[in-house]
């Protein structure tokens, strides 16, 4: 049943203008010659016959129309057309035989319903972040839109002061199907809560049978020719992707740097990580030890072991070691030269002392690096095994070996390599080694990549999802 | 028979006028159509000689005289009512009475506040410290409160008993806050000193029932 309508004077022709929320009504609009009257004046003038065409609804909710929500019947009494720089939307204005008023939202989002209320936790929307949390109803809400709105067109009657061409701000935030609305100006903030509602459910509501026209897109591109209706589209042509725009210019250079940051992130890592530059290689022939049983030694000249100053670097160290142990062949057995490197650091009166570097676990490739271990020294065997099995003859040999290791402290390092047979070199297993050399080569500022990499992707597919969640609306049907 | 109002007549064709309509400041006459605006005249407590103020038809679930229950236990009687406008709207608070204490339920585009009124103990803080986004810490020893609107009202009419006579028509400054999960309103007269302050807790539609015969519906 629809509200008892009265009837007031237009302020401007003298019309029997209907009004249904009594002298609460502040704005009517008179529809026979577009005066926007508040109280006894014409505030405004609008064009009716253009107007009413041009701003004519996009669904097919018309004003007298009556729905029941929340249990109590409600009729549409008002409407405002608002824009904002490309996009538009209606507002609704829904009352109660009791003056309880309901906003129904209808934009490209589909219908949201509105209520005023008072937020248990407010917030100052002329600052607000990205994310907000105005009640207890839920978790933190997301503030995908806010700007200045104009009103473009009104009709009916409203039960504030409202005027074409004024302008509004707004902020709309979204948790799931819950929304918030912040209409706010220097003197009032208005808090509303509301919810998005299903379009056939609307329209079901309002004893509408025609079909749901498809969601708003305010693209050009005819393709809506399966809705079957009288009614054109709106003729404002925006693009969907202009509405849907990021929260605020913080927003966009939040994610703008973000995904320029990961994007980066990935590509410096898959550069870096092949990257280092060789600082020298030295080579080193070792000796046959003065004692029985001492197999072949490497030292310097001096017999002592060999010591090699390592640069500064930025990144890691790499050494790559090179040995060519040679010694006496057979039907079974091999031969075993073992090496050690050991980590020193120079002491204020010039003593090296041994210190803890950290090793990258071998057999890890290089972008695994962040997996390492403390260390003193590394150990490594150069050699060669064969023999045969089962009629097969088998041979195992080692001559090249890679490191990377890192510091902590500032330097200088060293490091001191120690070379010998293996341990049981004499036993019939193995043959002696006759002779050995063995080759160092440092390179330095190879860079530690992996938390690069792991970070650049993380942060980028987080930039990409929320863009994708962002103008989800693109990739819906619906 | 409806009761009529004595005096009240359309003032095109003379009709009597409904005296349920008393309160209509719009009042369409069912016998010639006419559209007319109508002062009333309402008593104030304390208030010897009756003034006049225009009554607006309020369009609300409440009406004087009525009864009720908030949350379905604290029963209340509604004594009278004031309309205010203000810049956006109107809005109405109702007098309650409940028990032996007096509250204030107001009724503005869907929202209830029942208000308590409390003593001013502090001096005034200056009204350009109000502003709609600013807010006001450790006045008066209320919690701190975040303010939502500041603007110019004027009482256009009102009903039934009241504690005291309004006065129509001339403009006061209030100021609405939200602190401590609380409403705050505070009413500042034209001079800038005097004041009237008032703490309420929200209610839903749903918390108040109308148990009187003349209870709306929604």
């Amino acid at each position: 049943m629809a509200i008892d309508a009265q009837q007031v004077d237009c302020r401007g022709c003298g019309a029997k203008v209907d009004i249904h929320a009594g002298l609460r009504t502040k704005t009517f609009v008179c529809e026979y010659c577009g005066s926007v009257c508040e109280g006894d004046k014409v505030v405004a003038v609008q064009d009716m016959q253009a107007k009413r065409e041009e701003f004519k609804p996009w669904s097919h909710l018309r004003l007298g129309m009556t729905a029941q929500f929340l249990g109590h019947e409600y009729q549409l009494i008002g409407r405002i057309r608002a824009r904002e720089e490309t996009w538009w939307w209606d507002e609704w204005f829904m009352y109660s035989k009791t003056g309880f008023p309901l906003w129904l939202q209808e934009g490209e989002g589909g219908f949201s319903i509105f209520r005023v209320f008072y937020p248990t936790y407010p917030i100052n929307p002329w600052n607000a972040g990205s994310f907000v949390k105005l009640d207890n109803t839920g978790g933190n809400a997301q503030v995908k839109e806010r700007g200045t709105g104009t009103i473009a067109f009104i009709e009916g009657e409203l039960t504030w002061s409202s005027v074409p061409g004024e302008t509004f701000n707004y902020l709309e935030c979204y948790r799931g199907p819950t929304r918030y609305s912040i209409e706010y100006s220097e003197s009032e903030i208005q808090y509303l809560r509301g919810e998005t509602r299903d379009s056939r459910q609307i329209y079901d509501k309002f004893g509408i049978s025609e079909q749901v026209p498809p969601p708003l897109r305010f693209d050009d591109d005819d393709d809506d020719d399966d809705w079957e209706d009288d009614q054109p589209y709106q003729p404002y042509q925006a693009t969907a992707e202009a509405r849907a725009k990021p929260a605020g210019t913080g927003g966009k250079i939040l994610v703008l740097g973000s995904l320029l940051l990961g994007i980066f992130l990935l590509i410096f890592s898959g550069i870096a990580t092949g990257f280092s530059k060789h600082v020298k290689s030295y080579t080193f022939n070792a000796k046959a030890a003065t004692g029985k049983g001492d197999g072949v030694l490497l030292t310097d000249d001096h017999g002592k072991p060999i010591t090699i100053k390592l640069p500064k670097s930025r990144g890691a160290y790499e050494l790559r070691l090179a040995a060519s142990p040679t010694g006496r062949s057979g039907w079974r057995g091999g031969y075993c030269w073992w090496t050690q490197v050991a980590f020193l650091k120079e002491r204020p009166k010039g003593q090296l002392k041994k210190i803890e570097a950290y090793l990258k676990k071998e057999g890890e490739k290089m972008d695994q690096w962040a997996r390492y271990e403390k260390v003193h020294e590394v150990n490594a065997w150069f050699g060669r095994y064969w023999g045969i099995d089962e009629g097969e003859r088998w041979n195992e040999n080692s001559f090249v070996k890679q490191h990377y290791f890192r510091t902590k402290d500032p330097g200088p390092y060293y490091i001191r390599v120690y070379a010998n047979n293996c341990r049981d070199y004499s036993s019939r297993k193995f043959n002696p080694v006759r002779q050995a050399s063995l080759t160092v080569a440092v390179y330095k500022d190879v860079w530690m990549t992996r938390w690069m990499f792991w970070g650049g992707l993380l942060l980028t597919v987080l930039v990409l999802l929320t863009v994708i969640w962002r103008y989800r609306s693109m990739f819906s049907d619906d | 028979m409806p009761t009529q109002q004595p005096n009240m007549a359309c003032p095109s064709c003379g009709a009597p006028i409904d005296a349920e309509r008393r309160f209509d400041e719009v009042y369409n006459c069912e016998y010639c159509g006419n559209t007319a605006f109508f002062t009333q005249q309402v008593a104030a407590e304390g208030d010897a000689a009756p003034q006049s103020a225009p009554i607006a038809n309020i369009f609300s679930r409440f009406k004087v005289g009525q009864h009720g229950k908030i949350r379905g236990r604290t029963e209340f009687n509604i004594l009278g009512m004031v309309q205010v406008e203000y810049p956006s709207g109107y809005w109405t608070e109702w007098r309650l009475r409940v028990g032996e204490n007096e509250y204030w339920l107001q009724e503005d585009e869907g929202i209830y506040v029942l208000f308590d009124k409390r003593a001013i103990e502090e001096p005034l803080p200056p009204l350009e410290t109000f502003q709609a986004g600013g807010s006001l810490d450790g006045w008066n020893r209320l919690p701190r409160w975040f303010i939502i609107e500041v603007a110019q009202a004027k009482v256009v009419g009102f009903d039934g008993q009241l504690p005291w006579p309004p006065n129509v028509g001339e403009q006061f400054t209030y100021v609405d806050g939200l602190g401590g999960g609380q409403v705050i309103s505070m009413e500042i007269e034209s001079d800038g000193e005097s004041a009237s302050l008032s703490v309420g807790d929200p209610l839903e539609y749903e918390d108040i029932e109308i148990t009187s015969e003349e209870a709306g519906g929604w």
